[in-house]
């Protein structure tokens, strides 16, 4: 029987994932930083009249 | 979307109005690297006798309103119109610096013709950690790791 205390693994397929995803966000900041000042205005975003907004 | 055109006009407006600003907030974090969004500009102004003289031209130079939208919390005063949200701040929350020391770590960045003073990303996290909203917390970790990488990349 399972102690309640006892921290609950996190499946291989989640590690996967957000392993995966913190790679792309650290490629993403290089990829930015690789870019002078001035080329890295893709930023803003915009409001939709439905709710919401996109960039 | 590309703010070039939008910020361009900002800081024509900025010039205009002779209203000294820097950009701080999720668009100063952009454009220091971090891959952040965001609907409007936030700046710290240089606060003087003459601010609101200087904010009621700067709002005029871009056709826009300007509102106290906090009063009584706050002294921001919200500029703006059916294309640009401009927010500008007396001092940067949680940064306790100075404008003169706020502006000593900016970098100035080049947008068109125009020219406009950028916070440090240090400076942007300090705030952010400060203001401890969620939207604020959310991003803490993108731009702690922008600040680690930029870092490796200067040594």
């Amino acid at each position: 029987m399972k102690r309640r205390s006892e921290k609950r693994k996190k499946p291989a397929k989640r590690i996967a994932f957000e392993r995966a995803a913190r790679r792309m966000e650290l490629e993403m900041i290089r990829e930015r930083l690789a870019r002078p000042p001035e080329e890295r205005m893709d930023f803003l975003r915009v409001r939709l009249p439905t709710g919401g907004s996109t960039l | 979307m590309n703010a070039s055109t939008y910020l361009e006009r900002v800081a024509r407006a900025l010039r205009k109005a002779r209203l000294d600003a820097i950009l701080v907030g999720n668009a100063a974090a952009a454009i220091q690297g971090a891959p952040v969004s965001t609907l409007d500009f936030d700046f710290v102004i240089r606060d003087t006798p003459r601010s609101a003289a200087k904010i009621r031209s700067f709002a005029l130079a871009l056709s826009a309103s300007a509102i106290v939208p906090y009063e009584g919390a706050s002294r921001m005063v919200r500029v703006s119109s059916d294309e640009i949200q401009v927010d500008l701040l007396p001092r940067l929350y949680g940064v306790r610096s100075s404008f003169e020391s706020l502006r000593s770590r900016s970098i100035a960045v080049r947008v068109g013709s125009e020219t406009v003073r950028v916070a440090s990303l240090d400076d942007v996290l300090k705030s952010k950690r400060a203001a401890g909203r969620p939207k604020d917390l959310a991003v803490l970790p993108i731009l702690e790791d922008t600040l680690r990488e930029k870092k490796k990349r200067e040594a």
